[in-house]
């Protein structure tokens, strides 16, 4: 998992509630044997004219303008600002990917779905959570002004808008250090690496049998 | 034989080392590309062994010809991507048309691979089966299959504990499917859920080691996600002289180390079940699900008249082509009695159930008492 780091990032706007895991990313792309290369088909029911299927070249396929995400001035965007329950429906890990590989590293709403909350730290993805009126404010502020960014900066947990307003946001203490260093299940586990080799050194001693490299012939 | 690296965590969970993980080409792929994303490298390569078994064609033809001979693209992709895998993190695999390449659970018995004591994972619920061998295994998910290749250790929590004793002899061409099909009508699908099962008594000592993995491997039909066997003269002799199996001093050390792989006598259980291995008779799995079985003398719905029943031993006629009456004619009555000829969601426990009473009829005769078609078939 890559470090979060402070960044000025272009904001896109989904002006919609309950934007569900399906939505994000559709049911038929799950077949995959890959966890990358879901970017493509973020949102793909909203983003193509067309119905998507796994392993298609995308590039020609018929673009939905109306959507956000095709819009010129939203190209490059790394923060999404949507609405409440963002995230509902599944389980699927899928989700937080297809943003991730999309480019986004935060998502900004007034509330998420509860295991999506977790798949989303689990993998990199910074959600903010601020009050709705905060984020109707943003709304319209991110149509006021073209090439909207915002200064995101998890240490100190601080927005900071183009004109200059701090927006504080609360964050569970123990996701925030695991994003700040990078830091995913196993990386978690690996912190224990001493006491894990300590361990095998002794259960290799006492079973040796049970290492196929330390078995007699 | 578990190791807790450190204290347990506030959620109870604690981390387990693993022994060995099983890999196949279902629950491997994302697993291995985590890894590869994330810059990673297995943390013991000799504790990982992996065969496809999923998507493997069954016909000796099909089979010659390799990945070649699987015609669906989907499962072709995911075998060819095991194979990569395994080469590029130079794992070792049994492939299609490797004399070793077997269901994923089996392989690792055959090999010796599974060990007494050892902790065993593979991304398959029925991992329980190698817990025949006192080994505690389970199945588990595909990001815990990155876990444990990239830790060698998965987060757990500890578990109840349940013994189901099974005591006495087992009747003439009772098998241990009907044993452990038993158990789960007597438990429920749910009985066993959130224990850890120890199956013991001395029906169950009675049985080879392949009964005894068959009993193992339905612990999740029970609800359990283990299910274990003490160790005995039968594992220690099933063992001897597998290819990966220690040998030498080492297995002298390994066999004393094994003979302590019991409950002891005066241990306490959180659940304990009794079965008379003398009441048990041949099953009749009736349903969709593994505990709607009842003995052969015992009754089942009749599927034609809602909530009534007809006794399991007579319900030989076909009366019409409810799934439920062409289960219980076919049963047993031919070998070649076809899985496409069976509705789905019961084959794979008809066929699995009757197997073994084929072969132990050859062997015994069947009782006049039982109905035509629980006897042998015409060989």
């Amino acid at each position: 998992m890559k470090k979060f780091e402070r960044s000025e990032g272009l904001v896109a706007p989904l002006d919609r509630a309950n934007v569900d895991t399906d939505l994000i990313i559709p049911k038929q792309f799950l077949k995959s044997i890959k966890r990358t290369g879901f970017g493509v088909n973020l949102f793909d029911e909203l983003r193509y004219l067309d119905e998507g299927y796994p392993g298609q070249d995308c590039s020609n396929r018929p673009i939905n303008p109306d959507f956000v995400l095709n819009q010129s001035r939203y190209q490059g965007a790394s923060v999404l600002l949507a609405r409440r329950n963002f995230g509902c429906g599944s389980s699927r890990e899928h989700a937080p990917w297809a943003l991730e590989d999309f480019g986004f590293r935060v998502v900004i709403a007034p509330s998420f779905a509860d295991i999506f909350y977790n798949n989303a730290f689990k993998n990199g993805l910074l959600l903010v959570t601020l009050p709705e009126e905060t984020v109707e404010r943003l709304f319209q502020e991110v149509a006021a002004n073209e090439g909207y960014a915002l200064d995101v900066d998890l240490e100190n947990q601080r927005i900071t808008t183009p004109s200059g307003e701090v927006i504080e946001f609360e964050v569970d203490a123990f996701r925030k250090h695991c994003l700040l260093e990078g830091l995913d299940d196993i990386g978690i586990t690996l912190q224990d690496e001493g006491a894990i080799r300590a361990f095998e050194a002794k259960h290799r001693a006492a079973r040796p049998w049970l290492f196929r490299d330390s078995a007699q012939a | 034989m578990v190791a807790a690296p450190r204290q347990e965590r506030d959620d109870g969970s604690a981390l387990i080392y693993i022994d060995r993980q099983l890999l196949h080409e279902v629950t491997s792929p994302q697993a291995f590309e985590g890894l590869r994303l994330a810059g990673r490298k297995p943390w013991r390569i000799d504790a990982n062994l992996a065969t496809p078994d999923h998507n493997v064609p069954t016909t000796l033809k099909e089979r010659a010809e390799g990945n070649a001979g699987i015609k669906d693209p989907v499962s072709l992709i995911q075998v060819q991507t095991l194979d990569d895998n395994c080469v590029e993190f130079g794992i070792e695999e049994f492939k299609i048309n490797d004399p070793r390449q077997g269901i994923v659970h089996v392989v690792g018995p055959e090999q010796g691979a599974t060990l007494p004591g050892m902790t065993v994972v593979c991304g398959d619920s029925h991992t329980a089966t190698h817990g025949a061998f006192a080994a505690l295994a389970h199945g588990i998910g595909t990001s815990e299959v990155e876990h444990v290749l990239a830790t060698q250790c998965l987060l757990a929590q500890k578990m109840k504990n349940m013994q189901v004793r099974v005591e006495g002899e087992l009747g003439t061409g009772v098998t241990a499917k009907d044993v452990v099909l038993a158990i789960i009508g007597r438990i429920g699908t749910a009985g066993g859920t959130g224990y850890a099962i120890e199956f013991a008594g001395s029906a169950i000592q009675g049985l080879s080691m392949e009964g005894r993995m068959t009993v193992c491997n339905m612990a999740i039909e029970a609800g359990a996600r283990v299910g274990l066997i003490a160790v005995d003269d039968t594992t220690i002799d099933y063992l001897r002289d597998r290819h990966y199996a220690p040998r030498g001093e080492q297995w002298e050390a390994a066999v004393a180390d094994w003979r302590g792989l019991v409950s002891d006598t005066d241990a306490e259980f959180d659940k304990v079940v009794v079965l008379d291995a003398a009441e048990i008779e041949p099953q009749v799995s009736w349903g969709t699900s593994p505990e709607m079985v009842t003995g052969v003398s015992g009754e089942v719905p009749d599927p034609c008249r809602g909530m009534a029943t007809i006794p399991a031993a007579t319900a030989t006629p076909v009366r019409s082509s409810t799934w439920g009456w062409r289960l219980i004619r076919r049963s047993p009555i031919s070998a070649s009695t076809r899985c496409s000829s069976v509705p789905a969601p019961t084959r794979a426990s008809r066929i699995c159930a009757r197997r073994p009473r084929w072969r132990a009829a050859r062997r015994w005769p069947t009782p006049s008492s039982w109905p035509w078609w629980c006897r042998a078939p015409a060989w």
